[in-house]
């Protein structure tokens, strides 16, 4: 019997081995000999970018599907800026080429003449030519594929067209000036026509699983729940990148990641601020703070069954209870990764100003408002994404200060996806309070589906025919000074009517091991984190 | 219920020091959770500026991530969690009793339906519901009991159905039944205090499981609504300070133990004293 | 026997039903919109809706109800809302994680409650007695998650000798590999098991050892340590193993809690990411799994039963 019982010890880790082999896979080289992860280097050589290495993100969920056209999350969207690349990227206003050449617009903006790089090839050494493109778009524009982009296509009711010029050149024509459209291309990844020409259903194709693309790194294995791995791809247009492989570790829970982090099974991450110190004592990362063009703002609902805050006085009085500074303290721990906001425009984006109404801590004139507005024994309900540390935390606050005036704040937490359901939903009444964020990007257009009349994502319900002319004045014109002024003009209004109380304009925080360099020549990009990951080495 | 078996459970309980020790245990948590609101510190006072204090004289066990007084909440929280485990045992308790009896003392078709619904809801799994459930519902206190409560049913309809169907071919029932007497008096009278005995066993494994399983439901992120806490959430939020606050995880960590394995102790021993004639389980 | 398989296994199929049509409906009671957990702020309101549309999430529930039901028929369990690939396929890809951590786990608690039960049923009320039971009282009493991240600080964190996360080193293709990163999780899993195993083989134990074949053997001149482990065990043994049928369910889903604290790429954590995006044919799908196993699994244990001890008839 005592073999018996060492035959079920053996068992035990026999079945545990199993679980080791047959973990699904879908691996393109038949076997692998990836060296160790970031062997730590003994080199202190520091400078000179070196070849080899591998490089380990975190990331928190399951890409959801590896094709740049149905591409909506941040881990998608994070792991397609290796493995695709882009045709340009704009950092504050200037564009930085990749597979393309050159974009040109006409006289008129209507027609934009894109040239690509000669000798461009797919990861599997096919050609990549302006044929790709075109499908690209034209696949875009297909409703039966079921693009998530279609409609960034579709100007004024009208779709845009898109040729083949030669085997380097497309010509995009515009029904009407669209100033967003370069924005557009800038979100637009081609896709390779000869994999995906023959799919009837291009988001159900199994091709998704081992993607082709033309960044600087191959696919190589997925594992689901656990990691994708991208290795080099020599022949990338832009010079051999210096790191060997990539790989996006898939973790879930943020205590996980920053353990993690800290025992080095993990080499980049988004950090939490509160947990910035702990991860920063270590001395074995560099801390990198960027903004995202992202602003936390506190959202009032103006259309609520109580109508509690339909009145402006009472929405300026809120304004005036709460302490920005103090609250960014809270919220954020500190000021180094939130910059104080008063607009509702972010830093990076055009016209943006902060010459607007702010409303500096003022209890006692926010008792005035209440006052003078007739409004006494407000009840007023927050809603709360429960396990976000920043909503959490903000909602404690409000609750708090409020108090101060006479206000009555109710939590209600709820699972986040509740939350986003009530949250995004503009017809939801009962709910007065919410903390949110938004990131839209550099065009202020972009907002009208936030602010105008019946927009979309107009989640303040906020009304103002002025508001909604100036959108309309601002989306036409050519002229960027006559722009300029018009989204000037918004922006004050918006915060004279106390739309929403702007708290401030995150950063975002990723801690890198320090054993990488690069950083400044990867370029740290919202969402996608690094820009140019084959920037990056290890020293 | 009779006197012998009052007798059983009072040897039981005297002669085991462990028994009187997890008691005296029990009553000084349920103290503590009533006597809550003579804490001196607000559990829900935020201070900006002194988060994850150490442990001082002004706050014995620090400050949390919000700067609020720790021991306090840990008072209140063991309030909420306290009231949870109970009120869900109730829940449980209540509903898997009925559906037992009445299935176990009816039998044919009604016990055929009730213990293939039965069926059906224990086959799916039970995380699925939990977290369906709290999506369905509106967060709060009467939410949570109401999730932790149809979860634990199941399991005690099956074992009172068993216990029914034996007592219901006992001779006195059949006597009952054959003067006449209806079914609700009989079920009142001559059945449930037969198995009383097994309720209380199953309650007060109940309250241990129903405080574990808030503590799962608060670490999925499904607990208790802000600003107030209990022992899970506690524990949860301590998690994120595991390298610069680890002793935050020690005080709900330990509560919660202690209350456990208090409750499945006291269980222990009353299945002991009041099923004498059942093998141990 | 035969008999009794095929009738268990002819009433699976309305059980199955029952539970798809529970489960669906719980789904769909939800408040919560599948397509939000992809949509982003700046898509247009125009391509959300041609979204819904296209996963047909902008038909009536019973509808969405019966095309599910008519292609589950066709042996499809249809595809994610969320990243559209095949549902099979998904759990398939699951199960080696989730079975292998469970398996292992259920075994080690097994392997450790034996000679645990044994001493504890042989040293009734001793201090050993006392001292197992105390072990066995805090598996069942401590907050898994909490054991498990103390677990990770002492011996990831503090001692270096074990990984924080996940399933393997990234690159690395081997078993010893899994294993070490298999350690913690599947200790976390079975001290949560191990009370019921010890307390049914002490009971076991305790009742074999009044038999009159445990005293022949004594007067045999057998030890202590022979009757144990040659005869004792091999009766107590039998309850044991219907419970480990009973576990089968288990296997699929009953890791969730300490998957998601180690980042393991499990059923669990497959089923957390569908039920907060309202992944209905990924839910329905674990569900069905789920439901099938317990009912196998149920009547694998009676079947057992059944052979190993003849004089148990097999009702119902």
């Amino acid at each position: 019997m005592r073999k018996g019982l060492y035959g079920l010890l053996m068992l035990a880790l026999v079945s545990l081995a199993i679980t080791a082999c047959s973990g699904n896979s879908n691996n393109t080289n038949s076997t692998s000999s990836a060296p160790d992860s970031a062997s730590p280097s003994a080199s202190a050589a520091s400078g000179e970018p070196k070849d080899g290495g591998n490089l380990i993100f975190g990331v928190q969920a399951d890409p959801q599907i590896l094709n740049p056209i149905y591409a909506g999350d941040r881990v998608s969207l994070t792991i397609d800026q290796a493995l695709y690349a882009p045709l340009f990227q704009v950092n504050n206003g200037q564009k930085t080429f990749y597979l393309a050449d050159s974009l040109d617009v006409s006289e008129d903006n209507l027609t934009y003449t894109l040239k690509l790089k000669s000798g461009l090839t797919w990861h599997d050494g096919q050609p990549l030519t302006a044929d790709d493109v075109v499908f690209t778009f034209d696949k875009i524009l297909d409703e039966n594929q079921n693009s998530y982009f279609r409609e960034n296509l579709i100007i004024g009711g009208k779709p845009v067209e898109v040729a083949k010029i030669d085997d380097t050149t497309v010509e995009f024509k515009l029904p009407q000036v669209s100033p967003a459209f370069e924005a557009t291309l800038v979100q637009l990844t081609p896709i390779p026509k000869h994999i995906f020409e023959n799919e009837a259903d291009i988001q159900k194709s199994t091709k998704n699983n081992t993607p082709v693309g033309s960044g600087p790194f191959k696919f190589k294995e997925y594992k689901t729940g656990e990691y994708v791995t991208l290795e080099r791809f020599d022949n990338y247009f832009g010079g051999k990148p210096h790191l060997d492989s990539i790989t996006y570790r898939i973790a879930k829970d943020a205590n996980t990641t920053n353990l993690a982090l800290q025992n080095g099974e993990i080499n980049v991450a988004y950090v939490d601020p509160a947990d910035v110190n702990t991860i920063e004592s270590t001395g074995k990362f560099d801390i990198q703070a960027y903004s995202e063009g992202r602003l936390g703002y506190l959202l009032f609902n103006e259309d609520s069954d109580t109508g509690a805050l339909a009145k402006k006085e009472v929405r300026q009085a809120i304004s005036y209870a709460l302490n920005r500074d103090e609250m960014i303290q809270a919220v954020y721990g500190s000021s180094d990764y939130a910059d104080p906001a008063k607009s509702f425009v972010t830093p990076d984006g055009l016209f943006f100003t902060n010459d607007v109404p702010t409303y500096d801590n003022d209890p006692e004139k926010a008792k005035e408002l209440l006052a003078s507005a007739g409004v006494s024994n407000l009840k007023l309900r927050f809603i709360v994404s429960s396990g976000n540390k920043a909503q959490e935390a903000a909602s404690l606050y409000i609750q708090q200060k409020l108090k101060a005036v006479g206000i009555d704040v109710e939590l209600q937490n709820m699972d986040s996806t509740a939350y986003g359901q009530k949250f995004s939903d503009v017809t939801a009444k009962d709910y007065e309070l919410a903390f949110g964020g938004y990131i839209m990007g550099y065009d202020p257009d972009a907002y009208s589906i936030l602010y105008k009349s019946g927009a979309g994502a107009n989640y303040t319900r906020y009304k103002n025919e002025k508001v909604d002319q100036l959108f309309v004045q601002g989306g036409s014109e050519g002229d960027p000074a006559k722009r300029g002024e018009i989204y000037q003009e918004l922006q004050k209004t918006i915060a004279e009517d106390a739309v929403i109380y702007p708290v401030a304009y995150t950063k975002t925080i990723v801690a890198i091991d320090n054993q990488f360099g690069g950083l400044e020549d990867a370029v740290l990009k919202p969402v996608v984190i690094f820009e140019n990951p084959a920037k990056l080495y290890l020293k | 219920m009779n006197r012998t078996k009052w007798r059983n459970l009072k040897n039981e309980w005297l002669s085991n020091k462990i028994g009187i020790a997890a008691s005296v245990v029990l009553a000084i948590l349920v103290l503590g959770a009533i006597g809550a609101f003579l804490s001196p510190n607000d559990p829900n006072a935020l201070d900006v500026l002194g988060k994850l204090k150490p442990p001082s004289a002004n706050h014995w066990f620090g400050t949390d991530e919000y700067g609020r007084d720790y021991f306090a909440r840990a008072l209140y929280g063991g309030r909420v969690s306290l009231l949870v485990g109970f009120s869900a045992m109730i829940v449980a308790t209540i509903v898997g009793t009925v559906v037992g009896v009445v299935s176990g003392y009816f039998g044919g078709w009604l016990d055929n339906l009730l213990m293939r619904l039965l069926e059906i809801i224990m086959s799916i799994p039970s995380f699925l519901v939990m977290l369906l459930l709290s999506v369905l519902l509106k967060p709060g206190i009467v939410t949570l009991v109401i999730i932790i409560g149809l979860l634990m049913w199941m399991n005690m309809a099956r074992i009172i159905r068993a216990e029914t169907l034996a007592a219901k071919e006992r001779e006195y029932v059949l006597y009952a039944k054959a003067s006449g007497q209806g079914a609700f008096g009989i079920i009142l009278r001559h059945i449930l205090p037969g198995i009383v005995p097994v309720i209380i066993v199953s309650a007060t494994n109940n309250i241990a499981s129903a405080i574990l399983m808030e503590s799962s439901l608060s670490f999925l992120g499904f607990g208790i609504q802000p600003p107030n806490a209990t022992w899970g959430s506690m524990l949860t939020s301590a998690q994120g300070h595991i390298m610069d606050a680890p002793y935050l995880a020690l005080l709900p960590g330990a509560l919660i133990l202690l209350t456990v394995l208090c409750f499945n102790i006291l269980g222990d021993i009353l299945r002991v004293g009041l099923e004498p004639k059942l093998v141990k389980r | 026997m035969r008999q009794l398989i095929v009738r268990r296994l002819l009433q699976t199929i309305p059980l199955l039903f029952f539970v798809s049509i529970a489960c669906f409906a719980l789904v769909k009671l939800a408040p919560g919109d599948p397509v939000l957990s992809f949509v982003t702020p700046n898509m247009h309101p125009e391509d959300i809706e041609r979204i819904r549309h296209h996963l047909g999430l902008d038909q009536p529930a019973y509808m969405q109800y019966l095309l599910w039901l008519k292609e589950m028929f066709r042996g499809n369990l249809g595809y994610s809302l969320v990243n559209h690939q095949p549902v099979a396929h998904q759990i398939i890809e699951r199960i080696p994680a989730t079975a292998g951590l469970m398996g292992s786990a259920l075994l080690l608690a097994v392997l450790i409650a034996i000679p645990l039960g044994l001493a504890a049923g042989s040293q009734r009320n001793r201090w050993a007695d006392k001292l197992i039971n105390l072990i066995s009282y805090i598996g069942i009493s401590i907050p898994i998650f909490w054991l498990a991240i103390m677990l990770i600080y002492l011996f990831a964190i503090q001692l270096h000798w074990l990984p924080v996360m996940g399933m393997r080193t990234i690159g690395k293709e081997s078993a010893m590999d899994v294993i070490k990163h298999g350690i913690l999780p599947c200790s976390v899993l079975a001290f949560s098991f191990l009370s019921t195993y010890v307390r049914y083989i002490r009971s076991g134990t305790i009742g074999q050892l009044k038999e009159e074949y445990v005293q022949i053997q004594y007067a045999f001149g057998s030890s202590k340590r022979i009757v144990l482990f040659r005869h004792v065990m091999k009766h107590v043994l039998l309850p044991i193993i219907t419970l480990l049928g009973m576990s089968m369910a288990e296997l699929v889903t009953g890791a969730i809690v300490t998957e998601t604290v180690f980042s393991w790429p499990g059923i669990g954590s497959l089923g957390m990411t569908a039920v907060k995006g309202l992944d209905y044919p990924v839910i329905m799908g674990i569900t069905l799994l789920s439901a099938l196993l317990l009912i196998i699994g149920n009547l694998l244990a009676d079947i057992l039963y059944g052979f190993a001890d003849p004089r148990i008839k097999t009702t119902r």
